[in-house]
């Protein structure tokens, strides 16, 4: 029911242009059968009636439309004012036509026969004019959803792209410095030991520690930063001013100002601006949900991609802002989408609008029954007899009960069949109408004899019914459709964001582990070398060094070597086409290739011919086996499937990777299976520490 | 010496944590430790802060709170604790902006220098008395901030003041810059008058507030090969 919630209603002239067609069939019978019209209108003054109906309520609605527009009146912009003058147009157009038609004859004619032929009319519109609405809304929400999709997904890509690229770099600097500030000149002191004293050899390490190790708390992992912000950058450099208030430094020494990856990207930004661009005074401020941080004098230390991940903000060259604690960065980028710029045109296939709207289909029906019936008898015979009794409220319960019956039925599925179900319903809803009309009225010799009354309200009947009935289910398919496009598109942007927070989350704990291990086992051991050797004990003093310089050190520059494994099959996928991964493949460098060249082909062959607009690759494995699933949406596979260069191309590299593919048709697209032997993921490892030790 | 006081020892790397235990306050004759522990929430779940005179722990003690929260946890249960916190971190500054409620009776060591045992004990006893005692590897290279309260100060002040750190008496600060007792005794009351020290400090006495404005004005000038 959720379709046909009427949030507004649009001044179109669409509605009249639809039901002019009934109108054209009602006045053919009312020429026919009127009683009141003594000398029935000829066929000019019907040809003359239907369009000085349909122009008149037009020009009404055009002069409206234009009135509001140059009107402050809130009121007539809502759904109630449109009713009014939908209503308003329908009579006046209705009687125009009701006087070019009827009020011809000299015995003139009830009110009460205009009148209810107004209303019927009215009513008729309305409910034209409803669903059309909802058609119209229909088509903007799923052409809204398809453009914030694409930028979304697009934005989504580009800040990962930038995210890992920064991750890399970073990596890469940090590696540098744990190779040169510690790896290197542990190694010379090891090297230079044997013939120093132990005093000499406890000053030395002491001075290691306090040259090369200690800063580097603050520098390469800064520990230093999960004890405050404000003492690490104090610690950070000795002739830095901070300047903050006594409630800010309580809160950031009580963990409660900044989140901790805000903090440590942040003082990443505070740590460029004091020592690469030269600034030397540092000051905090709470702006509201945000902390402000400007340096002095101002650098051009710009933030890079994992401190914009975090949530760090440049209001101006120098200043940034960050979210305090619980606030959690706002999604400022995914924000800034402009929903208007989904101007690109998309394309609907019918059996993707066929859904099932039953109570919806029910009411509908209902509704035009029962708003039909007055008009019924306007046209069949004044004054009452059994028969036209028995013909109006029949002609009224059969679609009603049709409907009914339908319901019972299982859902047309969504494809062409169901589809062409969907529409041979309506036909049946209608044409039981018209049967029990044109029955009742033939047994009861209402209808005059011969084919004529038959061929005219059969078509009448139809088009009442099956145009309103069709263009819902459009509508409401549209809504679905949105829904359906909106899921995917949602689950799209969640892989993004899964694979966001994992490539940050890697960054962490290997920046975690990493100066746990420096700052908590290396150079809490080396400390402990130090008191050793100034108790004497050199022996278990080097036991202590040599460890960490032939172990602790080794292991550090091989978990910093590693590179993220974040490895996406189709990076670039066709236009239109959103390829979802939903699964890593642990496989070494050579088969991921392979496997990108397949895949890619795949997803290429999806949007080509299978005209398809996802396509989601997971990872299935069995015994000794694992399978690439590559599933998309589209018409499943082409009759003419002739081996083409794409399957060539599936042959050649599963014949490399030792393994087979198979494609079958899914409900709905197609899915294409990579079967490829299983890889010992161990022997991933060794490839990685090998790589690592000889960087060492 | 007076009774025995009893120290609690919080450090995360196991091998430091036992050599300073046994190979470090084991040799203190005053000193009896009643508990050695690897996180914050180990030691809270074993011992009452009414059962510590002194608790010794490291600064950065993994996830977690670390050693300051600890302290500053326990002090507020047992207010006449006293505090060492050890750290590979240079960063003493800490101390001058805890909590109002627990100033006073913190001192910070470097782990390197704990080999020091004297001035491991002295700080263990400095402490649980309310004292303060700054290592004085740190101390030696701490100097004013231009513009603060210490550029009233002499040089000689300063000299005194950072000896006041690392929790000398008066007697020694003398006997170390080879002056009288006396003359020792008068430059103390006239960094205490140029600080502007109010008479009755709460908690705390007009030393231990002295060291807290030095500690809160000066930087550290530690060499460093970063750029």
């Amino acid at each position: 029911m959720n379709a046909l919630r009427l949030n507004r209603l649009g001044l179109s002239v669409w509605p009249f242009v639809i039901v002019t067609p009934g109108d054209v069939l009602g006045a053919a019978l009312i020429r026919r059968n009127n009683p009141i019209a003594s000398n029935a209108p000829a066929i000019p003054d019907v040809a003359a009636a239907i369009p000085a109906g349909l122009i008149s309520a037009i020009l009404i609605i055009l002069a409206s439309r234009w009135l509001i527009a140059h009107s402050r009146s809130t009121w007539w912009r809502g759904v109630p004012g449109a009713l009014v003058i939908y209503v308003g147009a329908a009579a006046l157009s209705g009687s125009l036509m009701a006087a070019l038609l009827v009020d011809r004859g000299p015995t003139g004619q009830p009110i009460v026969l205009t009148l209810i032929y107004l209303a019927t009319r009215s009513i008729n519109v309305l409910i034209v004019a409803v669903v059309v609405q909802q058609v119209r809304d229909g088509v903007d929400t799923t052409k809204v959803v398809d453009g914030i999709i694409q930028d979304q997904l697009l934005l989504a890509r580009q800040t990962n792209g930038m995210i890992e690229a920064a991750e890399r770099d970073l990596r890469a600097e940090s590696l540098r410095m744990l190779s040169t500030r510690v790896a290197r000149p542990l190694a010379d002191i090891v090297r230079e030991a044997p013939p120093m004293t132990n005093a000499e050899l406890a000053d030395r390490l002491d001075d290691f520690i306090e040259v090369q190790l200690r800063p580097l708390a603050h520098v390469l992992h800064p520990v230093s930063v999960r004890l405050g912000l404000v003492s690490a950058i104090r610690s950070l450099r000795p002739s830095v001013a901070v300047d903050v208030t006594a409630t800010v430094e309580r809160m950031d020494q009580d963990g409660v100002l900044l989140d901790e990856e805000v903090r440590l990207q942040l003082y990443r930004w505070i740590r460029s601006s004091l020592l690469e661009a030269g600034a030397s005074r540092v000051a905090l401020a709470i702006r509201g949900r945000q902390l402000q941080v400007s340096v002095h004098p101002v650098t051009m230390s710009t933030l890079d991609a994992v401190q914009t991940a975090a949530g760090v903000r440049e209001l101006r060259p120098g200043v940034v802002l960050v979210p305090l604690r619980g606030q959690a960065a706002t999604d400022d980028n995914a924000r800034s989408v402009d929903t208007n710029s989904a101007t690109q045109r998309t394309r609907y296939r019918m059996r993707d609008l066929i859904t099932v709207p039953l109570p919806t289909r029910f009411a509908l029906v209902t509704v035009l029954s029962v708003s039909a019936a007055p008009f019924q008898f306007v046209i069949y015979r004044w004054p009452l007899s059994l028969g036209v009794v028995l013909a109006v409220l029949g002609s009224a319960a059969a679609p009603i009960g049709v409907t009914a019956l339908l319901d019972r039925l299982r859902p047309p599925s969504q494809s062409w069949r169901g589809a062409c179900r969907v529409l041979g319903e309506w036909l049946l809803i209608a044409a039981s109408s018209a049967i029990v009309l044109a029955g009742i009225a033939t047994a009861f010799a209402i209808f005059p004899p011969g084919l004529t009354e038959w061929l005219v309200t059969i078509p009448r009947l139809t088009y009442r019914y099956a145009v309103p009935g069709l263009l819902m289910t459009v509508s409401y398919g549209l809504v679905v459709e949105s829904q359906r496009r909106l899921d995917r598109a949602n689950e799209a942007l969640m892989i993004e964001e899964r694979r966001r927070l994992e490539i940050l989350g890697k960054a962490r704990q290997l920046d975690r582990d990493v100066a746990e291990a420096l700052h908590r086992n290396v150079q809490a051991r080396l400390a402990a070398a130090v008191v050793l050797l100034r108790l004497d004990q050199r022996q278990d003093a080097w036991t202590l060094v040599m460890e960490m310089s032939s172990v602790e050190i080794p292991w550090l520059l091989e978990r910093m070597g590693e590179a993220p494994a974040s490895r996406v099959l189709v990076p670039d996928p066709p236009m239109g086409l959103t390829v979802i991964q939903v699964d890593e493949l642990p496989v070494d460098d050579i088969t991921f290739d392979l496997l990108t060249r397949a895949v890619a082909e795949i997803a290429v062959n999806a949007r080509r011919h299978g005209r398809a607009t996802s396509l989601v690759v997971s990872l299935h494995t069995t015994v000794g086996r694992w399978q690439v699933m590559c599933e998309d949406d589209g018409v499943g596979i082409p009759v003419d499937v002739a081996p083409g260069l794409g399957s060539r191309l599936l042959d050649d590299t599963m014949s490399v990777l030792g393994g087979s593919w198979t494609m079958e048709s899914s409900r709905p697209g197609c899915r294409i299976t990579l079967d490829i032997p299983a890889q010992d993921s161990s022997h991933l490892h060794v490839t990685a520490s090998g790589l690592a030790s000889s960087d060492a | 010496m007076g009774t025995e006081l009893r120290v609690a020892v919080v450090e995360d790397e196991p091998l430091y944590r036992e050599l300073l235990v046994t190979g470090l306050i084991a040799r203190l004759s005053d000193v009896r430790v009643v508990g050695s522990f690897g996180s914050a929430e180990d030691l809270t779940s074993n011992v009452r802060a009414e059962d510590i005179d002194v608790l010794l722990a490291d600064v950065d003690l993994g996830p977690g709170a670390d050693g300051t929260q600890l302290g500053v946890h326990l002090r507020r249960r047992n207010r006449r604790m006293g505090v060492v916190l050890l750290s590979n971190l240079a960063m003493p500054g800490l101390l001058a902006s805890l909590p109002e409620d627990v100033r006073g009776g913190w001192s910070y060591l470097l782990k390197t220098s704990v080999a020091d045992l004297d001035q491991l004990a002295l700080a263990i006893r400095e402490s649980a008395a309310g004292g303060m005692v700054i290592d004085s590897a740190l101390t030696r290279k701490l100097v004013p901030e231009q513009a603060s309260p210490l550029s009233a100060l002499t040089p000689r002040q300063v000299d005194v003041l950072s000896r006041m750190a690392n929790g000398w008496s008066n007697k020694r600060i003398a006997d170390d810059l080879v002056l009288s007792v006396r003359t020792v005794e008068s430059v103390v009351s006239d960094i205490i008058a140029a600080l502007a020290i109010p008479k009755d400090v709460d908690g705390y006495n007009a030393r231990v507030a002295c060291v807290l404005v030095y500690l809160r004005h000066t930087v550290s000038t530690t060499r460093s090969s970063d750029g």
